[in-house]
């Protein structure tokens, strides 16, 4: 339905952010200590040959994993198929073994990694335990510092013998493996680290392609080969690979129907105009949000009662369905899916639709006759629901002044002007860390710094919980508090999509990436 | 031609003749209409919406079906119409009010304010337009007006050139004329002299604009860029028709129908006034090859056209048999107008001997060229000529097909126009102009034909023929061109030379020369020559035979010699007074007051009548008839013995 | 028309000066601080500053805009903030795909627009009329809906010729040409009809000049005077028009570009334009005045040679 038309790179630099909230948060609850199966059980059928053409909706800038941004551009597969990685990921987001065979974990702050000693860059250079040593200290000093970069910058590694590395981390991490399967494990050759302006613009790995110069044209098509002396080529069973940078969103799908495309890597859950089949992939969580708590931009919101009958004002349901049809599911203005720890059917009859309601409570607060209160929007995030909340509000005799600010977003987001934006996050397979973010003074999308102690407090709690119940009461507690507090008008979780043709390819992606990985991609 | 109506009005006029602009006309101001009065016409508020109801077709509520929210599309097309059309305009006027000050600034102080606004168009002529303007987008955050204003700055450049030019002719013309004009203030030269000939073209420019202005709305919106999200808002429109292009492609049909009728609509204002514009409303010389068919022309009154031609005032009996080198008779040209068909020749008749110079005077107006262009057989489109017969060195022509006759022309029967200058085709050369008419006529090859040429250009009177071979046309003097026009006239050694006013447009010292040439031509050569010119002194030195025109008809033919000392017709006596060395120059307006009636208003009796000392009362009652004056001396008055007994009205005639 | 030429060139150079100008003064409105584009949400205040240090963001406005000027006059018109690719590597690779679009369009609409705008004016009455108001509807299109057309058309339902892309001629000549037969024809749609109107308008006007007259006087044949007389001096103002929509078509393409996803200057500038790349942006403002003062000058030399009173003056 409703295609992205610009994907401006503001748009691709927040959703990295989400990569980095969901797939840190990936297997939280789960420790990763066994993990002994061999790469090639892994994989299926090791011939498939032909072609992969791949849509991408940003530039690939750099061939250096340590600077990349990854979310909807194309650094994270270009880099899958240039780099090797220390851990494959599962369909459910486990790590999986693949460059390291085995790992330990003493606690959550010290790791043993195992190497395997078979592996060599491109240039013959080992991959061992000092390169991947080398790969974290870079990490730390890298100048333009990509986007994983922060999740290894508390390792402290250590080289035991050629294929043996222990990790200390600054501050203990759960998702810590998880996190090698992503950005963050992908292992340079060392001997690039002299020179990154040559890095960056010259790959230097052991991964299983190579990237073919000549029929790259930096910026709009970048092509690639196998590496003939890959170790593991059947788990890559594409002989070429060719990623297509597409500006416009309209021009992918002309190209997926003309047959020139079988992937598009991200794609509006909704926008079937492709001719290929959907794969839905992150939870986004978007809506309008109550930046001015205090009221010092617009008074009215400082009333909780003035922002509770903004919910009441709003038909979740009706939204959700004519804006996202089947792509999205009702929000019901608190941070939890309904598949989430902490959800209860109750959450839905907090705030049913009642206009009603709505009046009262604003004449309580002594708004009766309504007021204005601008909003920033960025249209290609949800400048249409915006539309049709503005449109509801409106009934109520509220006045939302949509005010389109895409061109300086991140300026305009951090200047503390606007009462109200829109916005978007991923919610991830561990929901804490995303708590945490929106109620922290630092988090990204709490830009005005507003404080809810007691949410923080339940937060805190959840350490202390003895059991699964216990913890589940506390975020039940939250979800509630989220709620009341309502600090979000949220009508809807939209899930984001890559498109790819079912004909020819199996497609899948851990839990909260936005897009599909290089190794999940086999042919049908 | 259009009396006292302003050339501006009058295009104006004729533009709101053409359909298609009538079309767009209706389809503007309903644009107008609507976007002034959006309330009284849309039938929803164009932000009400209603989410049980998306994307409908078009159905008895909402006759243009509904949007993403199930907001009316109607509605929103309207409402949307305003701000689309305020830009649109925002944009033209910001153009026009820097464009015309700009080039009012260049085109008066000229110097350094001319070269600086030169620098100015320069430099934005430089950058294609759409780019700043999607930069300007994306900086102004969307800013319409600043958007809009960009783009009329981009557009003044046009408009700066257009008046600056305008503006310095008219400077020029002021410097020339300034002892006249002196006591004028600079707004009222500017308002006098400026601004009725620029308004035409402003306003021509202006309605491309608006047209334009759109055209880059729509692209600017299919961007994403340029328009409110939310508002009603034509970009709006576009934009999501664009998005939904394939799940809805309904949406694409209102906002591409309006945006496409508007654009439409604007363009052909602008087309339709520009070639109603009297600067571009010339008629193609390029002669038909299959001539119309006129019916009778609505401004002749009945008339029996005698096949013998007296009525038409021409060759009496006793000249016809002698050896006529061109034989007219009755011969009408008419052209179609708004009021019919109507004639600008009105069966006129005349002949020449060989070797005889013909005049045919008259004021400008009076048909005598057309005469001249009928009898050669290029009489524009969608001109019509009619005639008993016109035989030329013995072919009848008028019952010639196109084809045949154009053979006859450049060999048997040549011409020489007013305007040297422009009557050579300015890419080629005199030499190979020469050439290519040699080759046509004589076919000659390029080597004989250069020699031929050269002889030519040395036979005209040219010292150093190799230099005006080689020329340009506008490389050569008036007088010069003239004679190379003169040669080409001689390259297919013509019977009959037609001279149309061929001094007029030159130097009084040149034009005896040239007139010295054709009769030297004529003693040489043997050719007829018919001698059309408004200047009945000029016929007095070179004429053998006059014949007067006025209105469309001959008023009086015979002999120079008669004609000169016992003029017939009251009309001929004011021209010979006026002629120059008998009278100052004031004197002339006091000898012939009034004006030549235009065609569609001439009267059914005599057309002089307005203008005549001697009118009676049956003077306008019916047409009048020739009256024989002297053997051969005919007039068409009904006083033309008493005008002729009175004493001779030019003392230079007197005395010859 | 040597001095003619001479003094357009010299006149390019200030042109061009204030072109750059212009364009550094338009970056500098740009909202937004483009290192926190570049780093994102979890930039850090050193890192900022780092960044604004190493783009030179950290200068006075004067400043940079000296040194950019100092090094675009030595060629080197600086990096992408975003891509980090050295502007100049990034403009060569987006020119040709761009050039070709605008001869190929060019050459397309000058061939039908002189053909059917000669015929209009020629045969007149009904053909004229029709083509008159063909050419009418073919302006008034926006470009990228004709776009969308052809694409649905030629790409998607008989498959004739590839939806996307650009193949670069040294490839795949033919691939070359498949790919640019959809965005030629969008752009050549409006530009065919342009160049049509003008021929007719030149063609009907040659025709009024008392030249035609003294050459059909002369004996010249009809034949002979359309084709060598009216042709070549209508030629003049076409050549103009022609010029005008060579230069359209750099607008075109910031559209074009974009619906077919070629590589070329309007991609690069929109893409620019929407990361706030200044130096991006400021570089293909540059190249574009260049292509246009180029073929202005181009125009010049053509006039030049078919009108012998601009070459002889
Ligand atoms: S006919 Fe009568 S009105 Fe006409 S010119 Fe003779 S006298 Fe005058």
């Amino acid at each position: 339905m409703m295609q992205t038309r610009l994907r401006r790179p503001a748009l691709a630099l927040l959703t990295t952010g989400l990569l980095a909230v969901a797939v840190t948060a990936c297997g939280g609850t789960n420790t990763s200590d066994e993990g002994s199966t061999t790469p090639s059980d892994d994989t299926s059928s090791a011939a498939g040959g032909g072609e992969l053409n791949i849509a991408l909706q940003g530039d690939i800038t750099t061939y250096d994993p340590w600077s990349a941004q990854s979310g909807y551009n194309g650094s994270l597969l270009s880099n899958q198929a240039l780099y090797d990685s220390l851990v494959h990921l599962d369909a459910s987001g486990e790590p999986q073994p693949w460059l390291v065979t085995d790992w330990t974990e003493a606690d959550s702050s010290h790791y043993t990694l195992t190497l395997r000693d078979d592996v060599t860059f491109t240039d013959g250079t080992p991959l061992d335990a000092d390169a991947v040593v080398a790969n974290f200290e870079y990490a730390k000093t890298a100048t333009t510092p990509g986007e994983c970069n922060e999740w290894v910058a508390g390792v402290t590694a250590t080289a035991t013998d050629a294929t043996t590395v222990d990790i200390a981390l600054d501050k203990p991490s759960v998702g810590f493996m998880t996190d090698l399967g992503t950005c963050a494990g992908l292992i340079v050759n060392p001997t690039a680290f002299d020179n990154p302006e040559s890095l960056s613009s010259t790959p230097a790995g052991s991964g299983p392609y190579l990237l073919d110069d000549t029929n790259s044209v930096q910026g709009q098509v970048w092509a690639y080969t196998r590496n003939p002396d890959y170790w593991a080529p059947e788990a890559f069973p594409f002989d070429t690979i060719k990623l297509t940078y597409f500006s416009e969103a309209t021009a992918a799908s002309n190209a997926a129907k003309a047959g020139q495309i079988d992937l598009i890597q991200s794609v509006d859950a909704t926008d079937t105009s492709s001719g290929l089949a959907i794969k839905l992939t992150s939870t986004d969580f978007r809506g309008l949000m109550f930046n001015d708590i205090t009221g010092t931009l617009s008074e009215p919101l400082a009333d909780v009662r003035v922002r509770q009958a903004m919910q009441y004002a709003i038909d979740r349901e009706a939204i959700a369905s004519a804006i996202y049809g089947d792509a999205a599911e009702t929000g019901y203005s608190t941070p939890f899916t309904t598949e989430a720890d902490g959800w209860t059917d109750a959450l839905k009859d907090t705030y049913p639709y009642d206009p009603e309601k709505a009046k009262e409570l604003l004449a309580e607060a002594g708004y009766a006759d309504g007021f204005t209160v601008k909003v920033m929007t960025v249209p290609f995030i949800y400048g249409d629901a915006a539309q049709a909340i503005a449109g509801q509000l409106a009934e109520v005799g509220i006045t939302l002044e949509l005010s389109d600010q895409s061109a300086d977003f991140f300026q305009q987001l951090t200047s503390k002007t606007w009462p109200m934006i829109t916005y978007n996050f991923s919610i991830g397979t561990n929901p804490i860390h995303t708590y945490e973010n929106l109620v922290s003074p630092n988090g990204f999308w709490n830009v005005m710094q507003n404080e809810s102690p007691t949410i923080e407090d339940l937060l805190g709690q959840l350490d202390q919980a003895g059991d699964d119940a216990a913890r589940t009461a506390i975020l039940e507690e939250i979800a509630k508090e989220f709620q009341t507090e309502s600090w979000y008008l949220s009508p809807t979780l939209v899930r984001g999509a890559c498109a790819y043709d079912d004909q020819k390819l199996v497609v899948d992606s851990p839990p909260g990436s936005p897009v599909p990985f290089l190794y999940m991609i086999t042919p049908a | 031609m259009t009396g006292t109506r302003s050339p501006f009005r009058a295009a104006l006029g004729a533009m709101v003749r053409r359909p298609a602009v009538v079309v767009a006309l209706v389809w503007v101001g309903l644009l107008v209409l609507i976007s002034v009065f959006p309330d009284f016409f849309a039938p929803y508020d164009p932000l009400k919406q209603d989410l049980s109801a998306i994307f409908e077709p078009p159905s008895a509520t909402h006759w243009l079906g509904t949007d993403n929210l199930g907001r009316d599309i109607l509605s929103r097309l309207i409402f949307g119409s305003t701000g689309m059309l305020q830009g649109a305009v925002l944009t033209a006027v910001v153009a026009v009010v820097i464009g015309v000050v700009l080039g009012l600034v260049a085109g008066y102080f000229g110097g350094w304010a001319d070269s600086a606004v030169s620098f100015y168009v320069n430099v934005l002529l430089s950058v294609p337009g759409f780019v700043i303007i999607v930069t300007v987008a994306f900086i102004s955050g969307n800013n319409v007006v600043v958007i809009m204003a960009s783009l009329g700055v981009v557009f003044s450049s046009a408009i700066a050139r257009l008046v600056r030019g305008s503006t310095q002719a008219a400077r020029n013309l002021l410097y020339v004329d300034s002892a006249r004009v002196s006591g004028l203030s600079t707004p009222r030269i500017i308002t006098r002299h400026v601004f009725p000939n620029v308004t035409g073209p402003l306003i021509v420019q202006t309605f491309l604009f608006l047209a334009q202005a759109f055209l880059i709305l729509a692209s600017l919106s299919f961007l994403g860029l340029g328009f409110d999200p939310q508002s009603p808002d034509w970009g709006q429109l576009v934009q999501q028709a664009t998005q939904e292009i394939n799940d809805h492609p309904w949406l694409m049909v209102p906002i591409g129908a309006a945006l496409i009728f508007t654009v439409l609509a604007f363009n052909q204002l602008g087309a339709g006034l520009r070639e109603s514009l009297p600067q571009n409303r010339r008629e193609s010389m390029l002669v038909s090859d299959r001539p119309r068919v006129a019916p009778k022309p609505a401004n002749l009154a009945d008339r029996a056209l005698t096949p013998d031609g007296t009525s038409g005032l021409a060759a009496p009996r006793e000249l016809v048999d002698e050896d006529l080198a061109l034989d007219v008779r009755d011969l009408t040209v008419s052209f179609p107008q708004d009021a019919g068909e109507i004639a600008v020749v009105d069966t006129v008749s005349l002949h020449a001997k060989r070797g005889e110079v013909l005049g045919l005077v008259g004021e400008s107006g009076c048909g005598k060229s057309m005469t001249a262009l009928a009898v050669l057989g290029l009489v524009p489109a969608p001109g019509a000529v009619q005639a008993a017969s016109v035989s030329i060195a013995g072919h009848v022509v008028s019952s010639m097909s196109e084809k045949d006759r154009a053979r006859l022309r450049g060999r048997t029967i040549a011409m020489i126009g007013q305007e040297p200058m422009v009557a050579l085709d300015p890419c080629f050369t005199a030499g190979s102009a020469l050439v290519e008419a040699l080759r046509a006529n004589r076919g000659m090859s390029r080597s004989e034909a250069k020699a031929t040429a050269l002889e030519l250009l040395t036979k005209v009177g040219i010292a150093r023929p190799m230099a005006v071979f080689q020329s340009y046309p506008h490389q050569l003097s008036g007088g010069m061109a003239q004679r190379v026009a003169i040669a080409l006239a001689l390259t297919g050694k013509p019977e009959i030379l037609i001279a149309d006013e061929p001094t007029t447009a030159l130097d009084v010292t040149i034009q005896a020369e040239i007139l010295d040439l054709l009769l030297d031509l004529r003693d040489s050569e043997g050719m007829t020559i018919v001698l059309v010119t408004h200047d009945l002194g000029v016929l007095a030195d070179v004429g053998d035979r006059v014949a007067v025109m006025y209105a469309g008809e001959i008023i009086e033919t015979g002999t120079t010699a008669d004609v000169f000392a016992r003029p017939g017709h009251p009309y001929t006596r004011g021209l010979l007074a006026a002629v120059p060395d008998a009278a100052a120059e004031g004197d002339r307006l006091a000898a012939l007051p009034g004006r030549v009636p235009l065609p569609r208003d001439w009267p059914t009796g005599c057309r002089f009548a307005e203008r005549c000392a001697f009118r009676m009362p049956a003077c306008t009652q019916a047409p009048v008839d020739a009256t024989i004056v002297d053997a051969g001396h005919l007039s068409r008055c009904l006083a033309a013995r008493e005008v002729a007994a009175i004493s001779p009205a030019h003392p230079s005639t007197e005395e010859r | 028309m040597a001095r003619l030429v001479v003094r357009r060139l010299l006149l390019a150079v200030p042109t061009l000066f204030v072109v750059a100008t212009f364009s550094f003064l338009l970056m500098q409105l740009v909202p937004g601080d483009p290192a926190l584009m570049i780093l994102g949400q979890n930039a850090t205040q050193s890192q900022i500053a780092d960044l604004h240090t190493q783009l030179g963001l950290d200068q006075p406005p004067m400043e940079q805009y000296v040194s950019w000027l100092g090094s675009a006059i030595t060629g080197d018109l600086g990096t992408s903030i975003i891509t980090g690719r050295s502007v100049v590597s990034s403009l060569s690779l987006a020119l040709p795909p761009t050039m070709s679009l605008a001869i190929l369009a060019t050459v397309v609409s000058l061939l039908l627009g002189v053909t059917f705008g000669m015929l209009g004016a020629v045969k007149g009455g009904w053909t004229d009329r029709a083509i008159q108001q063909v050419a009418g509807v073919g302006l008034a299109i926006p470009n990228f809906w004709v776009a969308y057309i052809l694409i649905l058309v030629f790409a998607l339902t008989f498959q004739l010729f590839p939806a996307t892309g650009y193949v670069p001629i040294n490839q795949d000549p033919v691939g070359w040409l498949k790919s640019l037969v959809l965005p030629v024809a969008s752009i050549a749609i409006a530009n065919t009809c342009q160049i049509l109107l003008q021929t007719r308008a030149s063609v009907l006007d040659v025709q009024s000049r008392d030249f035609i007259r003294t050459l059909q006087a002369t004996g010249i044949r009809r034949g002979a005077v359309l084709t060598k007389h009216v042709l070549r001096n209508a030629a003049i103002p076409v050549a103009v028009a022609t010029g005008i929509s060579f230069i359209g078509v750099f607008s075109g393409v910031v559209v074009i570009e974009a619906i077919f996803n070629t590589p070329g200057l309007g991609n690069l500038l929109l893409t620019g334009v929407q990361g706030a790349d200044f130096p991006v942006v400021q570089g293909t403002i540059v190249v574009f005045a260049i292509l246009v003062i180029l073929t202005n000058l181009a125009v010049d030399l053509a006039t030049g040679w078919l009108d012998p009173r601009v070459r002889l003056s």
